[in-house]
């Protein structure tokens, strides 16, 4: 397995496709609509296509680099503002996928804001639940507790662990990819988690060709992260 | 500082101190060995009291001290090896840590503390391992059923063996010995088909459920052991020590990559959602550090064979062997010389 610290940015997608597991093809593929048997030279190709005939990118000629992608996922993910002051010439793009997982975090905050009121107690009840089966028993602390610090509490050490058990986030990206290309991602079903409010993202994604090229970068950096974990876990192994 | 004299043979922990930060000796688990990788001690845990005083006060004795491990300016030498090693034959007393759960228990000596420690697991383990789907399989495949595993069944056969510690008559402390030896080797076995089923690895399993599963192993483990030591027939301890080594090897050595990826691909089967979500932080420290304990509590098992070397290098019946540590005062940790 290689890891993505020395590979410039015109071999990182596919470090990043060959890199990837079985079950994160098929998410990919289905992301793209692509069939079962398509090769990762396909999808990285379908997936440069499919970002490249965002408005954007139109004058750009040929397909945009993934490190251009990068930029262009930053700017469709941040609230309210149509570009981030990224370029190509001043980033790279190991640090455009560390930008996109902050934009997310963000997001995921926003998401827990606009949950109803009966919604945010079923997901505080479901997370003190997760939270004492492994050992952390806060009954009653996270009650009141404001978006953010929930938001906060989510990537948070110990209930990190817990908390992707069950499919909470399920309705963030559902409201953020939009509920029809969440069902095809699925195969079929949304997640029985409330949708929630419409993020405000939401309209800009609404364009078919950032509703895949969003969600097949975010599983891009999904690889990364999981190849970095187990890399460094191998080190640990291997003294 | 000296270290109290003992009535059985024993090394002087500021010999083999020095010996190790020469470089002569290394600590490998709870053994120490020479160049040629040669088991030349084993560590144990001092007796009952000692343990119990441990675990309330967390300080370490005289022995610890002489091992280089204070942390005064009178005596800063470490070593962090031998600390490691000392931090883990010291039972936790912070209940939720990975470390807590896995190393439940590390010698037989120490047994009065597995006691302690399993009041203090909570049964999490009934509840999880009733929706765990593999288990049930497993299980079923071998006629066993869910409730022979609950830690009812496990207290029951270390109260077997408390009985056994105070009874003053011989054949009723025989009789219990014999109840309790055959009791946690029975849920040795079965915990032994449960741990088979890789709970490390099952996404739906929490992780600490899993190490719960691997205290309780290691708690039926060490009351057979100790039951055995107390009926005073060193060679069938021997054998019950090495059947309790086999199984450690074959069921403790988890590669963290292995785990990671696996609860990944349970993660992944679980919804796409799953995938955009694995890598929270914490996740893989968690299991790093989880697959290290278990890798220590391994070797601490595989470790008791030495304990068989050594009575029968010295011809010392094992009631005086566990008189002589129960009662020593010197700290927690005593260094049995083993081979010539």
């Amino acid at each position: 397995m290689h890891t993505t610290e020395t590979v410039d940015d015109s071999q990182l997608l596919m470090l990043h496709l060959t890199n990837a597991t079985d079950p994160e093809l098929k998410f990919l593929r289905r992301t793209l609509e692509l069939p079962a048997s398509a090769a990762i030279d396909e999808i990285a190709d379908t997936y440069r296509r499919a970002a490249g005939h965002a408005g954007m990118n139109w004058y750009r000629g040929e397909g945009p680099s993934y490190h251009q992608i990068l930029i262009d996922v930053a700017d469709a993910l941040a609230p309210g503002i149509w570009w981030t002051h990224y370029t190509v010439s001043a980033s790279t793009p190991q640090q455009m996928e560390g930008v996109i997982q902050q934009l997310v975090d963000e997001r995921r905050r926003e998401f827990i804001e606009k949950l109803s009121d009966n919604e945010r107690e079923r997901v505080l009840a479901q997370l003190e639940k997760d939270l004492a089966e492994n050992g952390f028993p806060v009954s009653g602390a996270l009650a009141g507790a404001s978006a953010g610090a929930l938001a906060a509490t989510f990537g948070a050490a110990p209930i990190a662990v817990a908390i992707f058990y069950h499919g909470l986030f399920a309705g963030m990206y559902a409201a953020v990819f939009g509920p029809a290309l969440w069902a095809v991602i699925l195969g079929g079903g949304l997640a029985a988690v409330a949708v929630g409010a419409p993020l405000a993202v939401a309209q800009y994604l609404a364009a078919p060709e950032y509703s895949k090229t969003v969600p097949a970068t975010l599983a891009l950096i999904a690889v990364a992260q999981r190849v970095a974990a187990e890399a460094r876990l191998a080190k640990e192994e291997a003294v | 500082m000296t270290t109290p004299p003992l009535p059985i043979p024993y090394l002087p922990p500021e010999h083999v101190r020095k010996a190790v930060q020469a470089g002569l000796l290394r600590v490998v688990g709870a053994t120490i060995r020479d160049e040629n990788n040669v088991v030349r001690a084993h560590m144990v845990q001092a007796g009952s009291r000692i343990v119990r005083d441990t675990l309330n006060g967390g300080q370490l004795g005289p022995v610890g001290a002489i091992l280089g491990l204070a942390s005064s300016a009178a005596n800063n030498v470490q070593s962090a090896v031998l600390q490691k090693t000392v931090n883990n034959l010291r039972l936790i007393s912070t209940v939720g840590t990975v470390a807590s759960v896995a190393n439940v228990g590390v010698s037989v000596v120490g047994f009065a503390a597995v006691l302690n420690r399993l009041e203090k697991i909570e049964g999490k383990l009934d509840q999880v391992l009733a929706g765990f789907e593999a288990m049930h399989h497993i299980l079923s495949q071998v006629g066993v059923k869910l409730e022979t595993l609950s830690l009812a069944k496990l207290k029951t056969m270390a109260q077997q063996l408390s009985i056994a510690e105070a009874a003053a008559d011989e054949a009723l402390r025989r009789d219990h010995l014999l109840t309790a030896a055959k009791g946690f080797a029975e849920l040795r076995s079965y915990y032994a088909l449960l741990l088979g089923a890789e709970p490390m690895t099952q996404y739906d399993l929490p992780l600490r459920g899993a190490l719960e599963a691997y205290a309780r192993f290691t708690a039926a483990a060490l009351g057979e052991l100790k039951a055995r030591l107390m009926l005073g027939d060193v060679p069938a301890y021997r054998r019950a020590a090495e059947q309790v080594a086999d199984d450690a090897a074959r069921l403790m050595s988890l590669k963290p990559t292995a785990v990671y990826r696996a609860r990944h691909s349970g993660a992944a089967a679980r919804g796409p959602a799953a995938i955009l979500e694995f890598c929270p932080r914490g996740l893989e420290s968690e299991i790093a550090k989880a697959c290290a304990d278990l890798s220590v509590t391994k070797e601490l098992l595989q470790g008791e064979i030495h304990v068989a070397d050594y009575l029968q290098q010295n011809g010392l019946a094992p009631a005086r062997y566990l008189k002589a540590l129960e009662e020593f005062e010197g700290g927690e940790i005593v260094i049995l010389p083993i081979g010539g």
